[in-house]
């Protein structure tokens, strides 16, 4: 009897509510979309930070004793193509070095916990900068959104939830007039989000690209034959600085002690 | 990372963490990426201890890897004698495409004193567990006699064994057979099928040339000159069984058996 009594939703309503519907899951599914893109940088960041401190500083002794080797040569015989070479050495043992001491080198292993993972997808689904409505909201949920990656990189779960209380969600409330407002509303985030998606997927498939990734596989690959690549990798490198050196003095004696 | 920043900065920076993938370092892990590639272009040597290492512990298919580096001599000196152990210690594990090849080379006297019997005892064992070269090549000792009792029913049973597997050697010679008799009952519209079979078979053969001859031969307009070079095919023509000889010989020579379901076994 009540149900005859019940006041029936307009067929525009229904609309809305199914739409509302697409648009939560459709915000789940971009939250967790926004998670595996910042995972897997901070998983990238954190190899190349391990490939640099195990190999990269090696490259960067390696190109020192080139350089040194160089400029010793350029000394034992003067010449303008010595010199030449000689500054072109020395300058990519500068480049090297700071390459591999550079920030990027101090990036460490990450492992988000389960919490701290759903914090971020609250955050991402909440702020995420393309549900906003007009340019303003824009800017503001990019900047927030920016912040929520960096608190989540950082693995601090407290400046991620101080993002997320100091973020007010402007949008939920009704903007336009009735139904026929929020219907529109809802069609442009829904599509706004589908964008999104579409751009994370492309962006994974760049950095999949990337010569850190390459390197990344491959590391990956040695290691389910339980071999460590980068290690292998830094006793190649070990072995050239250990010949390096000893071509450097060798030369060294030749001017210590002219024939 | 950006712990250090003020509380809540929320000045945006692109990319914070990023940079250093698409900029400077990326050459700098290039340059790691080309050394890693030169390294492992150099470590064949590597890979082969590696496969004896593992031949070692009784994995039959590194076993037969490491047989066929000795035999073909891929990364390694060739070791005819060493390809028999190898191949034996994986025969011995039951593999049937070890037992095949190692059955060739008692045939061949490649590694171990050439013997026959010993050749079609080991074929006959990868032959009943449905190796098709095995079969083919039981099949064909049988024909010529080669380590067992000659013995044409058993020749053709072998033959048509192989055939069914798709075989082409065994297909061209369940087909002569059927064009001439001894071991099965002469019947020419068989004889054509399975010729037709060898001459289209997909697999790479030498036999697709000479079934595609014998068969067009034994088509519709099957002459009196025709059958004749059939039957001429079929029975002892010392010619005709010598160049079949041959081209057995070579078939064999390519060893390669199907190397399915290799696992470790007692070593």
């Amino acid at each position: 009897m009540s149900s005859h009594l019940t006041r029936r939703l307009r067929p525009e309503e229904e609309e809305v509510l199914r739409k509302r519907e697409e648009l939560a899951a459709i915000r789940a599914t971009l939250a967790e979309r926004e998670l595996e893109l910042v995972d897997f940088r901070s998983q990238l960041a954190a190899f190349e930070g391990r490939y640099l401190r195990q190999v990269g500083v090696l490259y960067a002794e390696l190109d020192e004793w080139k350089a040194r080797i160089s400029e010793l040569q350029a000394r034992l015989n003067p010449s303008a193509a010595a010199k030449e070479r000689a500054h072109e050495s020395r300058e990519q043992a500068r480049q090297t070095y700071e390459d591999a001491h550079g920030n990027a080198s101090l990036f460490n292993d990450f492992t988000p916990s389960p919490e701290l993972k759903s914090l971020f997808r609250e955050v991402a689904k909440r702020i995420h900068p393309d549900f906003c409505t007009d340019s303003s909201d824009l800017e503001r949920r990019t900047r927030f959104m920016a912040e929520a990656n960096r608190a989540y990189e950082a693995g601090d779960a407290e400046a991620l939830q101080r993002v997320l209380e100091e973020y007010h969600d402007g949008t939920d409330a009704m903007e336009g007039e009735g139904v026929g407002a929020e219907l529109i509303r809802i069609i442009r985030q829904i599509s706004q989000a589908r964008a999104r998606i579409a751009a994370i997927e492309r962006e994974v498939a760049n950095l999949r690209q990337s010569e850190i990734a390459q390197l990344r596989e491959e590391a990956e690959g040695k290691q389910r034959e339980a071999r460590d690549l980068l290690a292998e990798l830094a006793a190649a490198v070990r072995e050239r600085i250990e010949d390096a050196r000893r071509e450097y003095e060798v030369l060294a004696k030749q001017e210590s002690n002219p024939a | 990372m950006s712990g250090e920043e003020s509380r809540l900065d929320l000045t945006l920076k692109a990319g914070d963490r990023l940079p250093s993938l698409f900029r400077t370092r990326s050459s700098l892990v290039a340059r790691g990426r080309k050394d890693v590639a030169a390294m492992f272009n150099d470590t064949k040597a590597d890979t082969l201890a590696e496969t004896r290492r593992r031949a070692e512990e009784g994995y039959c298919e590194a076993q037969i890897e490491l047989a066929e580096s000795y035999y073909l001599g891929k990364g390694i000196d060739p070791d005819h004698s060493e390809a028999a152990k190898w191949f034996r210690r994986a025969a011995e594990q039951g593999h049937p495409g070890a037992q095949f090849c190692l059955g060739r080379l008692y045939d061949l006297g490649h590694g171990v004193s050439k013997d026959q019997i010993e050749g079609t005892r080991w074929l006959g064992m990868a032959a009943e567990q449905g190796n098709s070269e095995a079969q083919f090549n039981l099949g064909f000792a049988y024909y010529v006699g080669e380590g067992v009792q000659k013995d044409e029913a058993q020749a053709a049973h072998w033959f048509r064994e192989a055939a069914d597997r798709n075989n082409p050697a065994g297909q061209h010679w369940l087909g002569l057979m059927y064009a001439h008799g001894p071991g099965v009952s002469q019947d020419r519209v068989e004889a054509y099928k399975w010729l037709h079979l060898a001459a289209t078979n997909n697999r790479e053969s030498e036999y697709r040339t000479l079934s595609h001859e014998t068969r067009d031969m034994l088509g519709d307009k099957l002459t009196a000159e025709q059958l004749a070079y059939a039957q001429r095919m079929a029975t002892d023509d010392i010619e005709s069984h010598r160049t079949a000889k041959e081209i057995h010989e070579k078939l064999s020579e390519m060893l390669r058996p199907p190397l399915s379901g290799g696992s470790p076994g007692s070593p």
